[in-house]
């Protein structure tokens, strides 16, 4: 009894389930508890063993009454892949549809920025077709800072001419106080 | 499972089918016709009415897209923008491409350096705008493609 005592639990258990659970757990309590049962069966007195084949029949019998309805689980699940294999596939397209509109609005809108800027630019915008007017920029600019970099060093080298007698000055300035300390 | 697939392949279909792209400018049809602008669109490109239907789906995008920002810009620079729409409009892809890049290397010069040049550029005789725009030309085919010359600037 001590080893039927836990397959009864495990069968109270699961009888709480077996209107609700899947049918491959009711096999299998099924299948354990009778192999339980089945150790015991050389102990029992005829009139239980009676009784237990009879609840075998018994339960035999629901079995096959129960197997035709795990068919139509069978049925959803052939029907089910096919939506989720083509879903994935419609919302792949679709996200690609969407982000290629988007890249699409982006660089347009990208493309009037430029040309709101262009033509509101202090020159006309034939100006920037011409290459050579871009040319002509660049060497102009260029001359120009050419021009600004000899300046600053003419006026470099003049204020260093005028500079050049204040070391001497200095000198004399420093020399002052190392006298006094010697004195 | 598949009813939340469902729905969320419905949401994205409406999406697509409600997005502004899609209505306002009919990237899936032959780009905005003339008469499916609004008034302010056609009052802005008014003077690009005639060439309206020989200019690409994307030009044609384009262009609702700056009539869109025409009401934010200054008075001056609205009837400037107006005044250059359609020579703007006329030049070739090629050119507009030039001109979009030359653009984005002058940005770092002053508004005023650029006006003088230009008037100094005009005062060259043809000559000598013809030799500047060979040895630009020369200049270009050794230059290496860089992202201001890039294909996605070309419309």
């Amino acid at each position: 009894m001590n080893v039927s005592q836990p397959n009864l639990s495990l069968l109270t258990t699961s009888s709480d389930h077996t209107l609700t659970s899947d049918a491959l757990d009711v096999d299998q309590i099924g299948k354990t508890v009778a192999r339980s049962l089945d150790k015991e069966l050389t102990h029992l007195s005829p009139k239980i063993s009676q009784r237990l084949e009879n609840a075998r029949v018994l339960a035999l019998s629901q079995r096959k009454i129960g197997s035709p309805t795990v068919a139509k689980p069978s049925f959803q699940f052939s029907f089910i892949p096919s939506l989720r294999l083509i879903s994935p596939i419609f919302i792949v397209l679709a996200l690609v549809f969407v982000i290629a509109q988007w890249q699409q609005n982006a660089r347009i809108s990208d493309i009037a920025d430029i040309d709101t800027a262009i033509l509101t630019d202090s020159v006309p915008p034939d100006a920037y077709a011409d290459d050579g007017f871009r040319l002509f920029m660049k060497k102009m600019i260029k001359a120009a800072k050419e021009e600004e970099a000899q300046l600053e060093s003419k006026a470099l080298t003049d204020s260093a001419t005028v500079n050049q007698d204040r070391p001497a000055e200095s000198k004399n300035e420093s020399r002052a106080p190392d006298i006094s300390n010697n004195q | 499972m598949s009813r939340r697939i469902f729905l969320v392949f419905a949401f994205l279909s409406l999406t697509l089918s409600q997005s502004p792209l899609c209505v306002a400018q009919g990237v899936l049809s032959n780009g905005p016709s003339w008469s499916s602008l609004t008034k302010a669109q056609k009052e802005t490109l008014a003077t690009l009415e005639e060439d309206w239907s020989t200019l690409s789906i994307e030009q044609r995008n384009k262009w609702v897209h700056l009539s869109n920002r025409y009401e934010k810009l200054p008075t001056d620079d609205r009837e400037l923008l107006k005044s250059r729409m359609s020579d703007w409009a006329k030049l070739s892809p090629s050119d507009r491409r030039v001109a979009r890049a030359n653009f984005i290397n002058s940005l770092n010069i002053p508004n005023d350096k650029k006006a003088e040049a230009w008037e100094a550029y005009r005062q060259l005789s043809p000559e000598e705008r013809k030799q500047l725009t060979e040895e630009a030309a020369e200049k270009n085919k050794t230059k290496k493609p860089s992202l201001v010359n890039s294909p996605t600037l070309k419309n």
